[in-house]
Formats: structure tokens, C-alpha cells, sequence
């Protein structure tokens, strides 16, 4: 079996996605979406109750008051949010290895996605982009296909390696010249063994790479920014480094500059400084 | 090893104690500057994130370590508080790497070294060791017994400056 196949071969097997993730996903496309649907499927799993009671409670949210109930958090935080800690609270599971091929911890791989994902939750606000929790989700599972990679990125790293730092190859087009296939697409992958939604595929593929994305492309850039932000302050980025490419165009085409870059460091720090909880549940 | 004191972004840590090590983790584009005077067993680490605090004077005001431009006179005052003297001090630059960016609107790292180099140039602070730029991420470590700083590279390479 060629490598590219035996890599894709592993989407089979990795652990499925709980399906109450796929199941509130889906309620979230739906147009007669209904807050009261989430719950119940909610009370099915005590675990996550527990979760979302103990985040809403960090510094993050800024709440004077304590909350202790779901209906509660509802109110406070709105619906989006809640959803957002319920997928959060499922899919963590998934992280809590160490992805040694990446050079990343036990908890590393979450902690930068979380941090993307808060990160790309504050860009949608500041850009007005509508679906909130699918712009969440995408940027929370960018880099899923790592969970895959990472025993490969192992095998060939001296490879890999030696293409970024003697040939100025990109991470990730270095592991697509070397493994034959790349995090990204094989991320894009596991969300579709998966069946969560399109556009989250889309943002998953495409989040080094915002070129060939022409559908979702509202979705996929401010995935690709918040990744960059990200990764630019060297958070959870391990062996791949500061080696991630910026696509061309990619400021011009938010209407952003350098100084809107500085102001969502800032953001960052923030988001490191007050949502601890969230960024360490995978420890 | 003794106390392992650990400084986030945008903040910085002095210490007289010579058992314990200063470190900071992740650096990208932020810089760390660490000082430390072996005569009075004073070292100092700053991890700093951006060169110039007129972006946002509020927060320097409330996070100074954040800038360059506030960040550096903190740093030395703190350590000139537990004893240590310029004269005496190491001072070693660590970081500003960017992420890979043809248009150049990602050159906060490049930009942050220049507000440092300047801001030394006009106090008359000398380096003694760098290790900046390209695009990789750095992990600082001072050991105060010795002033030994190690750099870890992209989570693996190790070295001393």
C-alpha cells in the first residue's frame, strides 16, 4: 500500500465523533432551530453539564453572578455560546494525546485550537459574520488531521524538516511533498467521515492555503487569520515553528492592517490571560 | 533545579534568588530580553508582544510588559531595585521570528527587534548574545546561579547563549 493510503486509511479509524455533536451541528442548520432541542439532548450526557457549568464560571466570561444551571447559562451567555462549550466539551476527548511527530505535549494541540477558536469567535464579531458557531467549530477542529499526521510526521521528519529550514518549504507543503497528503486535507477528511457540515470541511482544507476556497470564503479567511494570529505568538505551533504560510491577499481582502494585527494580539493576550479553563481542558 | 518561575506573555519576572529559573515559553514574533548582573545574583525576563505602546496607552498603562517602549525601562528599574547594576549587566535578545509573509503586514517579530535594538541604542545598553528572526519558535530559560540562558528551538534543539 502506497503512503498516502495507508495515511487514509487511519480516517476509518480514528474514534467517531459523539454523535450528539453531529446532532446539535445539525439542529444548528436547521432554520427552525430550537435552543429547547439542545437542552434535552444535553440532559441525555451529565458529563457535559458539569463542563459547561465549570467554564461559564471562568474569569473568561466575566459573569458577576455564579451559574448553576443550563437555563441560566442560556440567558447569560446566549445560545451560541452554550453550544459552542457543548461541542467543546465532546470533542476534547480526542485531544487528550500527545502528538509527539508535531513535537506537541499532551494538551498543546488543544490549547492552540481553543485559542483559535475564541480568537475567530471575536474576528466574526468584529466582521459580522453571522453563524457564530460553525465559524467556532471550524476553527477549533483546523487541525484535527494532525491528530492522523503526527505518527507519520514522526516517521519522515528529517525529511520534512530538512525541506523547511533548507528549501523554505511551508510546513505543511512539506509534509504534502514528503507524506503525500497534508493536515488539512486530511483534516477535511476526518470531518466528512464524520458528517459535520460542508463549510467546516472547507475551512479545515483550506485554512493554510485560502486560494482555492471559493465557496465559504467568509468562513475559511477568518479561520486562516485567527490561525496565523495564533501561531504567530508560537502558541501550540511545536516543530512546524513560525513556518506557516500567510496567503496572499489575505489582509487586503479583510480590510485589515499591521495595526489591526497588534490589536488582535492584544485579543490574544486576553484570551490566554482569562480563558485558562477553556485552553487547559484537554490536561 | 530550584523554583522554576514562569512569565506569560506580556509580563515579565525579576528575582534574587539564586536557586531559581526564569522562563518563558512560545516565543514567536513577541520577544524575551533577559538581564541578569552575577555580582548581585539579579536576572530579569521580559516577554514582550508588540513594539509600541501608542497602540493602546490604556493597557500599557495597566500591562506595561506588553511594549517595547514600556516594557524595557520596567524590566531594568525592577532589577536595579533588587540590587542590580547596569554596568554589570548580560543582556541577551530572544525571538521575533515571523510566520511566512511575502506582503510583510505579518512583520510584527521584525518590528519588535528594531523597537528593541532602538531602544538600547539610545541607553546605551550593549548585547551581549542574540538569537532572533526566521521562523521558528523559541522557548527562553535563565538559570540564575550561573546566568546561563538556553534557547529551545521548534520544541526540540537546545543550546546555550
Amino acid at each position: 500500500m502506497r503512503l498516502v493510503e495507508k495515511i487514509l486509511a487511519k480516517v476509518d479509524h480514528l474514534p467517531a465523533v459523539p454523535a450528539i455533536v453531529q446532532q446539535v451541528l445539525a439542529l444548528l442548520s436547521d432554520p427552525d432551530f430550537s435552543f429547547q432541542r439542545v437542552l434535552e439532548l444535553v440532559r441525555l450526557d451529565p458529563g457535559i453539564t458539569a463542563d459547561v457549568l465549570r467554564v461559564c464560571n471562568s474569569p473568561y466570561f466575566g459573569l458577576r453572578r455564579e451559574i448553576t444551571s443550563l437555563e441560566q447559562a442560556l440567558t447569560y451567555l446566549g445560545a451560541n455560546q452554550i453550544v459552542e462549550l457543548v461541542l467543546s466539551s465532546k470533542v476534547v476527548s480526542l485531544y487528550r494525546a500527545s502528538q509527539e511527530g508535531y513535537r506537541l505535549s499532551r494538551g498543546e494541540l488543544w490549547r492552540h485550537s481553543m485559542a483559535t477558536a475564541l480568537l475567530a469567535q471575536r474576528l466574526g464579531q468584529r466582521t459580522g459574520f453571522k453563524d457564530g458557531p460553525t465559524l467556532f467549530t471550524a476553527a477549533l477542529l483546523h487541525d484535527v488531521g494532525k491528530l492522523i499526521l503526527a505518527e507519520f510526521v514522526a516517521e519522515k521528519f528529517s525529511e520534512i524538516e530538512k525541506l523547511v529550514r533548507d528549501q523554505d518549504f511551508s510546513f505543511v507543503d512539506a509534509e504534502r511533498k514528503v507524506l503525500g497528503v497534508d493536515h488539512a486535507l486530511l483534516g477535511a477528511a476526518v470531518a466528512r467521515k464524520w458528517n459535520l457540515p460542508e463549510p467546516i470541511a472547507h475551512a479545515i482544507a483550506f485554512h493554510h492555503n485560502l486560494g482555492p476556497a471559493t465557496k465559504y470564503r467568509g468562513l475559511v479567511r477568518l479561520v486562516v487569520l485567527a490561525n496565523l494570529l495564533v501561531v504567530n505568538l508560537g502558541l501550540g505551533s511545536g516543530a512546524q515553528g513560525l513556518a506557516a504560510p500567510v496567503p496572499p491577499g489575505l489582509l487586503k481582502e479583510l480590510g485589515m492592517r499591521t495595526r489591526d494585527l497588534e490589536d488582535l494580539s492584544l485579543e490574544l493576550k486576553d484570551i490566554l490571560d482569562q480563558a485558562e479553563d477553556l485552553l487547559a481542558m484537554a490536561q | 533545579m530550584g523554583k522554576k518561575i514562569i512569565v506569560g506573555v506580556g509580563d515579565l519576572a525579576v528575582s534574587d534568588n539564586r536557586d531559581a529559573e526564569l522562563v518563558t515559553y512560545s516565543l514567536g514574533s513577541c520577544i524575551g530580553v533577559v538581564i541578569h548582573d552575577a555580582v548581585a545574583g539579579v536576572g530579569g525576563l521580559l516577554h514582550l508582544m508588540l513594539p509600541n505602546s501608542s497602540l493602546n496607552p490604556e493597557r500599557a498603562k495597566r500591562q506595561p510588559a506588553v511594549f517595547a517602549d514600556t516594557g524595557l525601562p520596567l524590566l531594568f528599574k525592577s532589577a536595579y531595585k533588587l540590587g542590580a547594576k547596569k554596568g554589570r549587566l548580560r543582556v541577551v535578545v530572544v525571538g521575533g521570528s515571523q510566520v511566512m509573509d511575502s506582503s510583510g503586514y505579518f512583520n510584527i517579530g521584525k518590528r519588535n527587534y528594531t523597537a528593541v535594538r532602538k531602544i538600547f541604542w539610545r541607553n546605551n545598553v550593549l548585547v551581549d548574545k542574540e538569537d532572533v528572526g526566521g521562523n521558528v519558535n523559541r522557548t527562553v530559560t535563565l538559570e540564575m546561579a550561573t546566568g546561563r540562558v538556553w534557547v529551545k528551538t521548534n520544541g526540540k534543539e537546545t543550546k546555550a547563549l
